[in-house]
């Protein structure tokens, strides 16, 4: 029979359970007593069986099944909170590319645009007002078309200044004609340059609202 | 992959590399391919605990599948500066009480309340050689702990985490833990060794 005091420090022991002290008093005793000795070993015996369930070879079945279910809930659940969790993160990275393009096509059909069709008439630059002096007389307005007309020889070309651009790469020109301002009615023209000669933006800003 | 699950996992902390922080990481931002590595690396010890706690597959690989399931909804809480491993387990016994308690499958006794015969037969004495049938006795011994001491004797002596980690796994003192450990050996050492050894 071993010691009633001792086994409770002995299931402990065999563990390495306890404090550094504590286990050299249980060592001396075990050591001295062979009852005592006897419930250690036996005790070590089941620990060391306890650790070797984790040495089993791994129910490589349940291990499927497992990994299965769970995916498999994590799907059905998906309408409610495990995609909720997942989509801003993949959201956010699969909207990227399709903002860079939607950007780039638009950039693209402007210019394709602004090149083919007629510029403002009463469109002016820097550049372009002495060939195209201000109406001495106010004429019937005309329609404000979006995007403005180009001199006949170069269009989409002529209204860029002869003067070599700074080195930006974009170069925001405002020019506002004069009889525009005086007509409220005239839309506000203002064009943007570009560091590439064959892309130039206009806007047109309703004077009325400033 | 396997090699860093179970015993690997507990003993002196986490011992996870930078592989399984960025998994973690991964997986807290809500990336599902990171959720199933996290799977992959623990499965195995989940599963463990769960049949060593539980008894028996069916009831494992429930609880397995609900604790990940936890885990998944949970993963956003978790304190990043705590330990992985702890949190798990705790996930995982805190599953198991819950099937346990709707079940009811395993029996429980007091010390002297065990009918040796369960457990000592003929068969089990002679397989003391044998280490399979050795842990099939074993399995059968852990059944008849209570809650709290198989708890404390599969996280320590099964899965090998140190008793600060199976303490913070089940949300009690060391001292609470070492008790449950002092009272489940003595218990599981009483089962194993029939009636001629009870007395030891």
């Amino acid at each position: 029979m071993s010691c009633p005091r001792y086994r409770p420090l002995i299931a402990l022991w065999v563990g390495g359970d306890l404090a550094p002290r504590l286990a050299r008093r249980v060592k001396t005793h075990v050591a001295g007593c062979a009852a005592c000795r006897a419930l250690a070993g036996r005790l070590l015996e089941n620990v060391s069986a306890l650790a070797a369930l984790a040495e089993e070879a791994p129910d490589s079945e349940a291990l499927r099944v497992v990994r299965h279910r769970v995916l498999a809930r994590l799907v059905t659940e998906g309408g409610r909170s495990a995609s909720a969790r997942i989509r801003p993160a993949t959201a956010r990275l699969a909207l990227r590319p399709l903002l860079a393009a939607a950007l780039v096509a638009a950039a693209v059909a402007a210019a394709i645009l602004l090149r083919h069709a007629s510029p403002p008439r009463a469109l002016s630059t820097a550049a372009a007002r002495p060939t195209t002096p201000p109406a001495p007389a106010p004429s019937p307005p005309t329609p404000m078309p979006a995007i403005g007309a180009a001199p006949p020889q170069a269009p989409g070309r002529g209204t860029y200044p002869a003067s070599p651009r700074p080195p930006q790469t974009y170069r925001r020109v405002r020019e506002v004609a004069a009889d525009q301002r005086r007509a409220a009615a005239e839309p506000i023209v203002i064009k943007v340059v570009t560091d590439d000669p064959e892309v130039v933006i206009y806007w047109l800003v309703d004077s009325k609202k400033g | 992959m396997d090699a860093i699950v179970g015993r690997e996992l507990g003993g002196a902390g986490d011992r996870r590399g930078d592989g399984l922080a960025d998994v973690l990481d991964r997986a807290q931002s809500g990336d599902v391919q990171a959720f199933e590595e996290l799977v992959a690396t623990h499965e195995r010890a989940v599963l463990r605990t769960a049949r060593a706690l539980l008894g028996n597959r069916e009831d494992a690989l429930d609880a397995a599948q609900e604790v990940f399931l936890r885990v998944f909804r949970h993963l956003g809480r978790f304190d990043r500066r705590r330990e992985f491993s702890p949190w798990l387990y705790r996930v995982a016994v805190n599953v198991c009480r819950d099937i346990h308690r709707r079940r009811a499958r395993i029996p429980t006794a007091p010390l002297d309340a065990l009918d040796p015969a369960l457990l000592a037969t003929p068969g089990d004495q002679e397989a003391s050689a044998d280490a399979r049938e050795r842990q099939r006795a074993v399995r059968r011994a852990l059944a008849l702990l209570s809650d709290r001491e198989r708890e404390a004797v599969v996280l320590r002596d099964v899965e090998g985490l140190s008793t600060a980690e199976v303490a913070r796994a089940l949300g009690c003192l060391e001292v609470t833990v070492r008790s449950h450990l002092s009272r489940g050996r003595l218990k599981l050492q009483a089962a194993l060794a029939g009636p001629e050894g009870e007395g030891a």
